[in-house]
């Protein structure tokens, strides 16, 4: 019923239990891990371990509900209100600025190797190793460091490289849009609501039917094959059996109604054998 | 189903036709605006007792055609032949039965396979038995003899 719910309540009740209670998560005893303070002298006091719980598992949940509210209002308000398609791309902006933050987050982890949370890095939540560091392991702990390094490296190149290209992007833009600035006002209007019409139709014409009719669907299937042996058309929707025959979905689910088998080799087709491609 | 589908096949027949002009002298709808009632004219095939005589035969298309197969006769009293039977016109076809029709055949098809039926005469499932009977026997001159007779008596009283 609720199954974004339950997770968010099993992972509260699990954090509830260990990191609040300080005690220690499954993993955190594997690795045998602690937390403390910036300094590292110092546990990490109470509040913050709820803080971090609170924006770890809760947090997600209600931004991505709230996102989504926002999302529908902004849907609702496009269809009458012509400025709102600049809006949406802000909105669209907007979030990108937020991916490139998580992004930056998670470069500055690979490279420096603390803080895998965003929240554990704002509040200083550190880990501790609670025994001494064996030569084994340090050596173990090198070598990984070096991959973490060498990932941290690639993201900063792949950052760096992407942010070049919208800056450069963005630049380009300013100058289109002040050069047809008022070219752009005149004519805007009357072509929006112009296109609005079209496209709704011709979505409904290409979404509830692939039409075999159209050349540009299914490249793949020759002329000679377009058409339906059944009832002699053009295809709509094709659909095949086990043997591959391509029929129109609703000839054949009538024949195999009829006899489940293919009208061209007879091989045995119930129909909840019969597969819509799309 | 069954309208727009007999549309595209008359186009297809008015398009192949005259393709058939040894074997088909004629297959279309009895009345433009009635396409589930058709009537066709096969020539008989050349080495058999049929030569040069015609036969008619009398097409019902049931609504959920192409799903089930076309009922077809040849006239009544018009063909005595082994696999039909004669006072009704009766035909024994495999594959005008429900349980051997497939949807991708056609009018056309069935009208090729009804030729062939003409040349070849299947004596292990006969409607009309004394042909059968004659042919299975191998008396040649009885069974050119027996055809003749019912051909010209039909001829001669139509």
């Amino acid at each position: 019923m609720y199954p974004k719910e339950i997770v968010t309540a099993a992972k509260v009740l699990y954090f509830f239990f260990t990191t609040l209670l300080n005690k220690r998560t499954l993993g955190e005893e594997f690795t045998d891990l602690r937390y403390i303070n910036r300094s590292g002298k110092s546990f990490v006091q109470r509040y913050k371990k709820l803080i971090f719980v609170v924006s770890y598992i809760v947090g997600p949940y209600l931004l991505t509900n709230i996102w989504n509210i926002f999302n529908k209002r902004l849907k609702r308000d496009s269809s009458n209100n012509i400025n709102s398609e600049e809006e949406m791309q802000n909105h669209i902006r907007y979030r990108d600025m937020l991916d490139n933050i998580v992004n930056i987050h998670l470069l500055i982890f690979y490279l420096q190797g603390s803080y895998y949370d965003i929240t554990k890095r704002i509040l200083g939540m550190r880990y501790i190793t609670g025994h001494t560091i064996s030569k084994q392991e340090k050596e173990l702990r090198e070598t990984t460091t070096k991959g973490y390094k060498l990932l941290g490296y690639l993201l900063l190149f792949q950052n760096v490289s992407s942010t070049y290209s919208t800056l450069k992007n963005v630049l380009n833009s300013f100058k289109f849009t002040s050069s047809i600035h008022n070219e752009k006002h005149v004519s805007k209007p009357l072509n929006l609501s112009e296109t609005k019409l079209t496209k709704n139709i011709t979505d409904e014409y290409h979404q509830n039917h692939i039409r075999l009719s159209d050349e540009t669907q299914f490249k793949f299937i020759p002329s000679e094959s377009r058409d339906c042996a059944l009832c002699l058309s053009k295809i709509t929707d094709p659909s095949v059996g086990p043997c591959g025959h391509i029929f129109c979905w609703d000839c054949i689910v009538d024949w195999c109604r009829e006899r489940p088998e293919c009208p061209f080799c007879r091989k045995k087709c119930e129909i909840q054998q019969i597969i819509a491609l799309k | 189903m069954s309208l727009k589908r007999l549309l595209k096949e008359k186009r297809l027949i008015e398009k192949e036709l005259s393709g058939y002009s040894e074997s088909i002298e004629l297959l279309e709808p009895v009345a433009f605006e009635n396409f589930l009632k058709w009537r066709a004219v096969l020539k008989g095939p050349v080495n058999t007792p049929y030569h040069k005589h015609s036969f008619k035969l009398l097409i019902e298309l049931p609504s959920e055609y192409p799903l089930v197969p076309p009922a077809i006769t040849f006239e009544p009293y018009s063909m005595p032949h082994c696999n039909v039977e004669f006072s009704t016109g009766k035909i024994c076809l495999n594959i005008l039965e429900h349980e051997h029709w497939s949807p991708v055949w056609n009018l056309m098809y069935v009208m090729v396979a009804l030729y062939q039926l003409l040349q070849e005469p299947v004596v292990d499932s006969p409607l009309n038995i004394d042909l059968a009977n004659i042919l299975r026997a191998g008396d040649t001159s009885a069974y050119h003899g027996l055809i003749n007779y019912y051909l010209q008596e039909d001829t001669a009283t139509h």
